[in-house]
């Protein structure tokens, strides 16, 4: 997938989560302040995120996560890592 | 002749208010299902929230209307929910998707929107109330379980009223594994504010031998909420104590 329809996808399962539309997916948008979304609403996301791509997140990974664009890069490489592992099997 | 009554415990039911909806209805009414008290609802309160809290919130907001309660403050209040099998069909269909697919994960929403304290802490959240809140109940004996309890919290005078939220589905929802009815449940609630001296319905508990043997289902109390003038009591039996009843006193 590319990073545009990863963004694509990202927004849905936000909106999903929030109820709202987010106006602004930048890299550089907070998923907390930026998307109005507490604790427990980017948990609730992670775990969209993992059941549409198919794929798991580890806590030590979330902690490391603060904007748009380092989920993004994670997605990235876990989707291409799973899909490689698809290709390979 | 009639039987002696000993009285256990008593209050009055202060405001109260039913409502009666099929399932399909409750997705409209999410946002903010009854009228405004004091600000509409945060679109988060009930965004994730288990069809019978919304109900339940819905009787809240009409009991609190029909009272013209829209600036009383319920901060020193409690608050008890009193669901029947809330979250069993969310439950079951995260089971059977969780079978279908070992990898799928659970949202975090489920646990603290889809147990028996559910209704009650959503409540507490839209009411700003710091009192006392918990689920009681959560099985057939529910109506009764939750009326003895409330009088019991009201008869320790520690907090000033005390709001209690009886919601069950009659008929049950059927669901298909994907978690939607086959059928056509209907979610009925009852709110009812509970104090220790006020105007309203009489809340009685009262040690009877030959109890009646019905437990009471929300369904009916609902029903008698809707017209406490033209039915004058209610009752449910409490197992091992006696009877729980509500009586319409004079307006």
């Amino acid at each position: 997938m590319t990073r545009d329809s990863l963004r694509q996808a990202l927004a849905e399962l936000v909106e999903q989560e929030t109820g709202a539309r987010p106006e602004n997916l930048s890299d550089d948008t907070m998923l907390t302040d930026g998307l109005g979304m507490d604790s427990i609403d980017l948990i609730g996301l992670v775990v969209q995120v993992e059941n549409r791509f198919k794929i798991k997140i580890a806590t030590e990974e979330l902690r490391k996560i603060a904007h748009v664009g380092e989920l993004l890069n994670l997605l990235e490489t876990k989707v291409a890592a799973d899909g490689a592992q698809a290709a390979s099997n | 002749m009639e039987e002696q009554r000993e009285i256990l415990a008593a209050a009055v039911v202060s405001a109260w208010a039913s409502v009666c909806l099929p399932q399909a209805e409750i997705e409209r009414l999410r946002p903010q299902p009854g009228p405004t008290y004091r600000k509409p609802l945060s679109p988060k309160t009930l965004r994730f929230a288990d069809d019978q809290t919304v109900a339940g919130m819905s009787a809240l907001l009409h009991a609190i209307h029909n009272r013209g309660w829209h600036d009383r403050s319920f901060a020193d209040w409690g608050v008890i929910g009193v669901p029947r099998f809330l979250g069993r069909t969310v439950t079951a269909s995260n089971i059977h998707r969780s079978q279908a697919d070992p990898a799928f994960s659970i949202s975090p929403h489920i646990i603290p929107n889809q147990c028996l304290h559910s209704i009650s802490g959503a409540v507490s959240v839209a009411l700003g109330i710091h009192g006392p809140n918990f689920g009681v109940g959560g099985g057939p004996q529910a109506v009764s379980e939750g009326l003895v309890t409330g009088l019991s919290v009201v008869a320790e005078l520690r907090i000033p009223g005390l709001w209690i939220i009886c919601t069950e589905f009659d008929p049950e929802p059927v669901p298909e594994p994907g978690g939607q009815p086959r059928n056509a449940p209907i979610v009925h609630a009852a709110a009812m504010a509970i104090e220790g001296s006020a105007s309203g319905i009489s809340l009685h508990l009262y040690r009877q031998s030959s109890s009646i043997s019905h437990a009471g289902s929300v369904k009916n109390l609902a029903a008698f909420l809707l017209h406490p003038k033209t039915e004058p009591r209610w009752q449910c039996a409490m197992d091992g104590i006696g009877v729980v009843e509500l009586i319409t006193t004079a307006q």
